[in-house]
């Protein structure tokens, strides 16, 4: 084969590897969007900050902390990928019924990690993290935030599950929506 | 005239000077090659414009999708990942059909198809709140995808651009657990590249600015990468590569064409200087004996495998160095050995009998480096050695006094006469070269 037919098939294949990994990604997002269950999950939102990325709303669980009582709890190690099978509690929010090292054969779970771990506690961390805002939405989400926490009112998201694939689809603040929220408040989009 | 018009002149002579016999086939290829960019009418100033003009459209796209527009809907968000990704990969089409020999174009295109698989990649994870947990696949996806493309388009831009997402993924990788060990075939398969271009441009600034970036991308992967290992280890290896480095410029690398050893000898000197420097500090000895830990037999025996080339390599070239028995290349050839004396010293059971020992080697090797060196430079009429010599017995003298709790009058005085040894070994220099 001459050597500018084969530089061109091989710079095509590279294009189609280019394509295929933000397809993948966004085919998984929205399959799981479509078709996965709703979750709520109490959650504590931060502002930060991505180069890349860009700003976005950092949240933090009270799921992250989790007991150790499995029996291979101490066999576990940090960064090590588990899997987390969800229940609906008394409010109707998301709670882990068990961890495992291996995916449960039926029933919805997510796949997290082992931040750190200690003798009787393990630190998790989920997938679904951030939440991307507009670039001057994200601060005031999370001074809108502090603001209601003074007043007793929740924040939570809900979360799309898929086979152990999680997406992130809103966050709630005081039962509206975010951008809602903020637009209510009369802080939306510059 | 122009320089680049003198070479494009030349260029376009040798086909009647190859008929008319005055050059063979082989001479007139030779200098083809060695004027070719200049008949592009490129010079180093175009393609470096051209990265930087590349690089900040990059960055912008980046930048600009990271405003996160909220009136963007998810569908529009979609389909915009797909764009930069498209301009990109125009752009390095049309280079590869038509500007192939330009390597403005071919550094350009690559450094900009580089940056829109990044931004291509972030946009999609901010339209799907994918959460922080694995910047190490983000990155690693991403300088793979990027990773032909140094030799698609022969870019060395390319190359150090996936040498730096490379770092990162180390850095990210080992923060879960220590599985940085992939570091090491991922460098190695980009390393045809920067030896294709150590071969055909030895002294040239591309060879140059490639070996400066893997040299830079190697001691960090041996830091990150052996990061289960205590500092004094990290720093042995460290030390050996650098010193590896030095050994080779002056035997291996040494016949290049016009200095083309130089990047290698800068980078060791640099790099020996530096560690040997640190040591002469009370409070990283300290620190490396409170945190002292023994040479820990890891399971990763990738990681293992290096270390072990590394040690050898040096063992090798300090032999060599040995039989040649020129003492200011052995004494700068020996840094790993005083790193290892230091690591040795600063054990528990010996640093308790004689706490000042390891500060003493430490102190000691810099400064007979120092003044050999600085003697070299004297009898071989070399100011840069001289003042190098000079600058490390100063820098010594500085961190021992502000290390120490001698009175100000005496430091007063020695920081003069150092001052004015310093003049006074530059004017005899000087006079010694005019005469």
């Amino acid at each position: 084969m001459k050597r500018p037919l084969l530089v061109g098939l091989l710079f095509l294949l590279l294009c189609l590897a280019q394509w295929a990994v933000p397809a993948m990604m966004i085919q998984a997002g929205e399959k799981t969007l479509e078709q996965g269950t709703a979750w709520r999950f109490r959650t504590a939102p931060v502002d930060p900050y991505d180069p890349f990325v860009g700003r976005f709303v950092r949240l933090s669980y009270a799921l992250e902390r989790q007991p150790l009582v499995s029996a291979q709890g101490p066999e576990w190690q940090q960064g090590q990928k588990l899997y987390a099978h969800l229940a609906e509690d008394a409010q109707g929010f998301a709670e882990f019924s068990e961890l495992s090292s291996e995916p449960p054969a039926d029933g919805d779970y997510i796949a997290v990690r082992i931040r750190y771990k200690t003798r009787d506690e393990v630190w998790l961390h989920l997938p679904f993290d951030r939440f991307y805002m507009e670039e001057h939405q994200a601060p005031q989400a999370e001074l809108a935030y502090a603001e209601m926490q003074r007043e007793s009112r929740e924040a939570w998201t809900v979360v799309r599950v898929r086979d152990g694939h999680a997406v992130l689809e809103e966050l709630y603040l005081d039962g509206l929506p975010v951008r809602e929220y903020l637009d209510s408040m009369g802080t939306g989009p510059r | 005239m122009s320089d680049s018009k003198h070479k494009r002149w030349l260029l376009g002579e040798l086909p009647a000077l190859v008929s008319a016999g005055v050059l063979d086939n082989d001479a007139a290829r030779r200098l083809r090659e060695h004027y070719q960019s200049a008949a592009n009418g490129q010079s180093l100033g175009m393609v470096l414009l051209g990265i930087l003009g590349a690089a900040l459209i990059g960055f912008g796209i980046i930048l600009l999708f990271a405003h996160n527009w909220a009136q963007w809907t998810r569908e529009m968000r979609t389909l915009m990942s797909f764009v930069p990704l498209l301009a990109g990969q125009v752009a390095v089409a049309w280079t590869l059909l038509r500007r192939r020999e330009s390597a403005l174009w071919r550094e350009a295109s690559g450094v900009f198809l580089t940056l829109a698989i990044g931004a291509s990649i972030a946009l999609v994870e901010q339209t799907y709140h994918y959460g922080s947990g694995d910047p190490a696949s983000f990155l690693m996806v991403w300088s793979l995808l990027a990773l032909p493309l140094i030799y698609l388009l022969d870019s060395s831009a390319v190359a150090l651009l996936y040498w730096a997402g490379l770092c990162g993924w180390a850095l990210c990788a080992q923060k879960w657990r220590p599985d940085a060990v992939w570091f090491w075939p991922l460098l190695v398969v980009s390393l045809p590249h920067v030896w294709r271009h150590l071969r055909s441009d030895t002294a040239g600034l591309r060879s140059a600015w490639l070996l400066w970036g893997l040299g830079i991308s190697l001691v960090y992967g041996l830091l990150v990468a052996f990061d289960y290992l205590w500092w004094g280890w990290r720093l042995l290896v460290t030390s050996s590569l650098f010193a590896a480095a030095l050994l080779a410029s002056n035997r291996w690398l040494a016949p290049l064409p016009g200095k083309g050893n130089r990047p290698a000898r800068q980078f060791g000197v640099l790099g020996i200087a530096t560690i040997s420097l640190l040591l002469a500090f009370e409070t990283p000895q300290l620190w490396l004996h409170y945190h002292y830990q023994s040479w820990q037999w890891n399971e990763l025996a990738a990681s293992a495998a290096v270390l072990w080339l590394l040690m050898l390599l040096y063992a090798v070239l300090w032999a060599q160095a040995w039989r040649q028995r020129d003492p200011l290349e052995l004494l700068w050839g020996a840094s790993p050995l005083v790193v290892l004396a230091v690591c040795w010293l600063v054990q528990p059971g010996v640093y308790a009998a004689g706490a000042e020992g390891a500060m003493l080697v430490a102190n000691v090797y810099v400064f007979v480096l120092s003044v050999m060196t600085l003697r070299s430079g004297m009898h071989r009429t070399n100011m840069a050695r001289l003042n190098g010599g000079m600058g490390m017995l100063c820098l010594l003298i500085l961190i021992r006094f502000f290390d120490s709790d001698l009175p100000f009058l005496l430091r007063g005085i020695v920081f003069v006469l150092i001052g004015a040894a310093f003049l006074f070994a530059n004017w005899r220099l000087r006079r010694r070269m005019l005469a």
